[in-house]
């Protein structure tokens, strides 16, 4: 970070729209790593103000106040009492609270102006306070509390004008005054300290003439039908049922669109390079391999675009409320809900976000079975497969089979994880009952920038996993399928004599009890490392195979003539449990400071995979009347 | 024979790159350590990660406890 640019940290309750206030400033220039020392996540973006000043901006944790209780809350709390190691304080303190809650956002504030530090408040979803008729003057505001205040819209595109405004008109203030802060310790924390803060703020909220909070607003009408005792989960069930059948439905056409790209590609380049080593590292290697898991993009970006609508609109806390009753039974809290939904998209973000769980054993236990819930790197495997064995039709309501196949696989790991949580209870003693206790945002229409900014950064992960560590596997895996070439009069295909072959042999011994072939056995190996890996391993194993058809992108109707139906179950449940993904083991070991629970994880998680698999296996052969 | 020389080289590249991606930092930078004298700078910088190089001015060596990614 450069001296010369003050450093503005943004701070405020979780749920403040803190985050959208920071995309807003930011805008793509961000930065996100870790703390020294602990695994937070720490954001930093750069503002240019219109006077061409330039800024740097920390989004911190979301913290209720300066007394930690998570990990999230500590380094929030150590940045700003400057105990965080290798980490400038803050030029600038500001301030984020929600407009339409001030009774509860303004301890914060207090207790912050405490410790000395310039500060401006950005009194943000101001729009929506306006139109529930509790707005407040920000002057009023400025003067009942001393410390300059701004109005902010975090999910317009103007919304931060008036904060960037005053930044650029102080920003000399803002430098001068740094030199000479030195944070004072905050107040004690104990009961009699938060009445005091508490009544500080009545103080103040009585001084600007809102004391009262509005009675019926159309967010508490929203919530008497989608917090229903009865309505709510099947409203929940439903949203997350069409969830995944729009997820099938609407991918289709850009998926189709890929796969004839990337066919068209492969065309190309036989038509360009003799055939030879090169020409097969291109199409078997590259092409077969990572082109048979970029043409899933599109269903990964459009179950991220439904994860994200469901943050942005505040209704995600609402669900872990309504799961809040089924979690207490297998020994969770409604907590775990958000770190779990995140695993859906990547268990490692979704193990990360336990921090914000205050219970140490209820934190282990959602990191536990975190890898349980269906992450979007199972979503080739399961459709791949569906697409090649379970017929394209429409059952009753429109329902598409399709679909529904998938819904039961995502709700086969969830139910699995609640089963995983039930029995860890034993193992990690009783549970103490803690009341869930969380923020219900106001609803409000989903951001399309927020929305933008978020599915882009997933496509960059995406893409820079298919092009970094797949497209390195992939071409590794293209090597060892390749050498040693077979000796002249071999006459089967050329990869059963290649190291890779020999190795796919061997491994079959160990897979055929549940219905695995060689080329699937390769495919596992590579597979370790992330399980996506392991679709595009198929893909060039089949290319190499010589089955005389094009694989690049058309993965499907190879696989659907090769295997069996039992075959391509078996492995359907194998991927329900298999823990393939190297980092999610790395993350657990640091999460949870060893390697016990990792190993706990891995080997648990294969034995399930291998006995879910081999049942599978059996008994469709027995259904279907094969053996 | 040109086409033998371009197929190592990008396996050997993909080599190195799943190495820089599985692998955990610390063995990262023992492995950037080994390379060192052998290949230059900047591919032990890409190898080993930005911050593992800028502690110590160019030279390879685990990092200060900041985590890179």
């Amino acid at each position: 970070m450069s001296p010369l640019e003050p450093c503005i940290a943004l701070v405020g309750n979780p749920n403040c729209g803190k985050t959208a206030l920071f995309n807003l400033l930011t805008g793509s220039r961000q930065k996100i790593a870790n703390y020294a020392g602990v695994t937070v996540e720490r954001k930093e973006g750069r503002l240019t103000s219109p006077a061409g000043r330039r800024m740097q901006v920390l989004d911190l944790p979301g913290a209720y106040s300066l007394h930690p209780r998570t990990p999230d809350e500590a380094v929030t709390c150590d940045y700003i009492l400057g105990r965080l190691p290798g980490e400038v304080p803050p030029d600038l303190i500001v301030a984020v609270v929600d407009a339409t809650n001030l009774s509860r956002h303004l301890r914060l504030v207090v207790a912050l102006k405490r410790v000395g530090y310039p500060l401006v408040v950005a009194l943000n979803m101001s729009d929506l306070a306006r139109r529930r008729g509790v707005a407040v003057e920000p002057a009023a505001l400025a003067e009942a509390l001393g410390v300059p205040v701004v109005s902010t819209v975090g999910v317009r595109r103007d919304g931060a004008a008036s904060l960037v405004e005053w930044l650029d008109a102080h920003f000399s203030i803002v430098r001068v005054a740094v030199e000479h802060v030195e944070p004072a310790e905050p107040d004690r924390g104990d009961v009699a300290a938060t009445a005091n803060d508490q009544r500080e703020v009545e103080r103040v909220l009585a001084a600007v003439g809102r004391l009262d909070p509005p009675i019926d607003t159309p967010s508490d009408r929203i919530d008497g039908i989608v917090l229903h005792p009865v309505f709510g989960p099947l409203i929940l069930a439903v949203t997350l049922f069409l969830m995944f059948q729009a997820v099938f439905a609407g991918a289709r056409p850009f998926m189709e669109a890929l796969t004839a790209l990337v066919a068209m590609v492969a065309g190309w380049i036989n038509a360009s390079i003799a055939p030879g080593l090169l020409r097969s590292l291109f199409v078997d290697g590259i092409l077969a391999g990572a082109g048979s898991v970029v043409v899933f993009l599109p269903q990964i970006v459009l179950l991220f675009a439904f994860i994200l609508v469901l943050e942005d609109s505040g209704y995600l806390p609402r669900a872990a409320f309504l799961l809040d009753r089924l979690m207490g039974g297998v020994g969770l809290s409604g907590r775990s809900f958000i770190p779990l939904l995140s695993s859906f998209a990547c268990a490692i973000p979704g193990i990360m976000a336990t921090r914000t769980i205050p219970n140490p054993r209820d934190r282990l236990v959602t990191i536990l079975i975190a890898p349980l819930m269906t992450c979007s790197a199972r979503l080739p495997v399961y459709t791949l497969l569906i697409g090649a064995f379970i017929p394209n039709r429409t059952l009753a309501l429109g329902v598409g089979l399709q679909g529904l196949v998938l819904f039961v696989l995502y709700a086969v790991g969830l139910l699995s994880a609640f089963v995983a949580a039930f029995c860890l209870q034993f193992a990690t003693g009783k549970r103490t009952l803690q009341p869930l206790q969380m923020e219900l945002p106001s609803y409000h229409w989903p951001s399309l920038r927020n929305l933008g900014i978020g599915l882009w950064q997933r496509i960059e992960v995406f893409v820079r996993r298919v092009g970094t560590t797949i497209l390195a596997l992939m071409i590794l895996l293209w090597f060892l399928s390749s050498v040693p070439a077979p000796p002249p009069g071999f006459t089967g295909p050329a990869i059963e004599w290649s190291l890779a072959g020999r190795l796919g042999s061997f491994l079959a011994h160990v897979f055929a009890p549940i219905g695995f072939n060689w080329e699937i056995s390769i495919a596992l190996v590579p597979g370790m490392a992330a399980r996506e890996v392991a679709v595009g391993a198929l893909g060039t194993v089949y290319s190499l195979a010589a089955t005389g058809q094009d694989v690049a992108g058309a993965l499907t109707p190879i696989v659907a003539q090769a295997w069996s139906l039992p075959t391509a179950l078996s492995l359907l449940a194998w991927y329900v449990y298999a823990p393939q993904c190297l980092s999610t083991l790395a993350v657990i070991r640091r999460e949870t400071g060893g390697w016990r629970h990792p190993l706990l994880v891995a080997g648990a998680m294969f034995l399930a995979a291998y006995i879910a698999a081999g049942v599978t296996y059996h008994v469709a052969r027995w259904w279907l009347g094969a053996g | 024979m040109l086409q033998r020389l371009i197929v190592t080289l990008v396996v050997v590249v993909a080599l190195m790159q799943a190495l820089r991606s599985l692998l955990p930092l610390r063995a990262r930078v023992a492995v950037a350590r080994w390379l060192q004298p052998r290949l230059p700078d900047r591919v032990i910088v890409w190898f080993a990660g930005q911050s593992a190089c800028e502690a110590c001015g160019g030279r390879v060596k685990p990092p200060s406890g900041q985590r890179t990614e």
